[in-house]
């Protein structure tokens, strides 16, 4: 009897940790292609953005692949505020010149950049020396924690 | 000692009867509503609405295009979401152009956003523990306030906490309320009248009255408290439940009532079924503000009539009409059609500001008044 209570309080001590670190984190996710770029682009490169918040020091996380693009990368950027079909400014190199797929890297990032990215006001988009405009692009959405019904 | 006590019973009598408002003259009190705003709970990083914020008109409208129409029809994203003709054009995306607004069952949206979370803020409207259907409700979810009161019922909330445009502060609510305050109309008093005790009294009536009287303001815009309002002739406002005061909280029973609409470029009247007041009157805040909640079960037609004529804000707003209508008859949460079972009304709390006022009733004839 005794043995189960004390499991019980450890399994809730140690729980509390993780349902915090749950709240205080958040996953964006985006599709890239051609076909979301504002601007008409004929390109059969495809991309796929995914990032991590860690709210609790708004550190942004990302992996970013890519392939099938017209030649080498020449920026890639989250840019905002804007909506789909609309463009914003960009705010946050993801990778130099020439990088290759899969990019991974971190940053902190602002309170307000955090907002926008809340709103659904911010994308990625990828350039190249053919589409200097962009080649491929996605619009970043939040990516509901795992258990939470679409 | 007997002899006494029967010339003291006289003289107050006497006193009574010369002066019969002295003994039982009860007070009234006013109060004048210009704010209000959807109760919600908001945490900073949108814990509430796991799915995101809700997805808006235009962003629907232009992924439904061809790559070639969203370069030429935004001029390369440069034509920005507000911008006409942009922004009355991506309205028409039913299959013929068709306004989807006024036709929302013609296109098929992803679902509305809506709250998940578990904490809301309101009053238990249905009466019940756990959101079950009953004669006067359909089955839904039921909140807990951050306060841990149980049982709330907010499905407006549910429906409207994750669309940018109406989170607190923003551009739905605040809009109007400055429409409100610059213009006069819309405004709505509290006319409290049986009052024996500010703080306590067990039986008082409420009237929920509207006026046409110009808001008195100092130089600086501010809304003058304890200034007079004539009651509106306008017959179908002026609902009046039984109350009582608690504690200095004026509480009201149930009742059905018609509240004026001014906001965002609509007119009309917002219809409540079963409305109820929970209004702190023991304390103001800065500028004599009085704090309190006013919620009740808002007929759907009405609420969507309103929603269906600010089809011009889903980009300031950022939402879809077809996704709000299927979420909100979904969520409709209060008197069901006996025919169809369908509730006909939505369950809403809405935190009030209300400034003390002197309340003209309508028999009372001013020197000022309209003929």
């Amino acid at each position: 009897m005794v043995r189960l209570f004390l499991r019980t309080v450890l399994l809730f001590i140690t729980a509390l940790p993780s349902l915090a670190a749950a709240q205080g984190q958040r996953d964006f996710h985006a599709v890239m292609a051609a076909e979301w770029e504002t601007k008409y682009t004929e390109s059969p490169g495809v991309g796929t953005a995914d990032f991590h918040l860690d709210l609790s020091n708004l550190k942004f996380t990302w992996t970013i692949t890519f392939k099938d693009l017209s030649g080498p990368l020449e920026t890639l950027a989250v840019y905002g505020p804007a909506q789909p079909g609309a463009n914003g400014a960009k705010f946050l190199e993801l990778a130099t010149k020439g990088a290759t797929s899969p990019v991974r890297g971190s940053a902190a990032i602002t309170e307000a950049q955090v907002q926008y990215l809340l709103y659904g006001w911010t994308y990625v988009n990828l350039t190249t020396g053919k589409f200097p405009w962009g080649e491929i692009r996605g619009q970043l959405d939040v990516r509901p924690p795992e258990g939470t019904s679409k | 000692m007997n002899r006494l006590v029967l010339f003291s019973l006289g003289f107050v009598t006497l006193a009574v009867l010369a002066h019969p408002a002295s003994a039982a003259e009860k007070k009234s009190l006013g109060f004048i509503v210009v704010d209000y705003n959807l109760s919600t709970y908001e945490t900073k990083y949108y814990e509430e609405c796991p799915e995101g914020l809700a997805i808006g008109n235009d962003e629907l409208w232009w992924r439904g295009l061809s790559p070639k129409d969203r370069d030429k029809l935004t001029n390369g994203g440069l034509i920005e979401p507000v911008d006409p003709p942009r922004r009355p054009t991506a309205a028409l995306r039913g299959p013929n152009k068709e306004d989807v607004c006024w036709n929302p069952e013609i296109v098929k949206d992803p679902p509305l956003r809506i709250v998940k979370g578990k904490t809301g803020r309101g009053m238990n409207l249905d009466g019940t523990e756990d959101g079950d259907a009953t004669a006067q409700s359909c089955k839904h979810e039921k909140f807990t306030s951050p306060d841990g009161k149980t049982k709330v019922d907010n499905q407006m909330y549910r429906i409207l906490g994750c669309i940018y445009g109406w989170r607190r502060g923003n551009y739905m609510e605040a809009h109007p309320n400055r429409e409100r305050r610059d213009s006069s109309q819309g405004i709505f008093l509290l006319h409290v009248t049986d009052v024996d005790d500010e703080r306590n009294d067990p039986d008082v009536t409420v009237a929920f009255e509207s006026t046409t009287d110009l808001l008195r303001k100092d130089p600086t815009g501010r809304i003058l408290p304890w200034a007079s309002y004539r009651v509106s002739d306008t017959p179908h406002y002026g609902a009046t439940a039984k109350g009582k005061i608690v504690d200095g909280h004026l509480i009201t029973e149930p009742v059905d009532a018609r509240l004026p609409l001014y906001g965002n470029n609509v007119i009309g009247d917002m219809i409540y079924k079963g409305l109820r007041l929970d209004l702190d009157i023991s304390k103001a805040g800065d500028g004599e503000v009085y704090e309190g909640m006013l919620a009740g079960y808002r007929d759907w037609d009405n609420w969507w009539d309103y929603i269906r004529k600010i089809e011009f804000l889903t980009v300031t707003g950022q939402w879809s009409c077809p996704a709000i209508y299927v979420a909100s008859r979904e969520l409709a949460d209060g008197y069901p059609d006996p025919k169809t079972g369908e509730c006909t009304a939505i369950s809403e709390a809405m935190d009030i500001q209300a400034l003390p006022a002197f309340v003209i009733p309508r028999a009372v004839k001013t020197a000022g008044a309209a003929p």
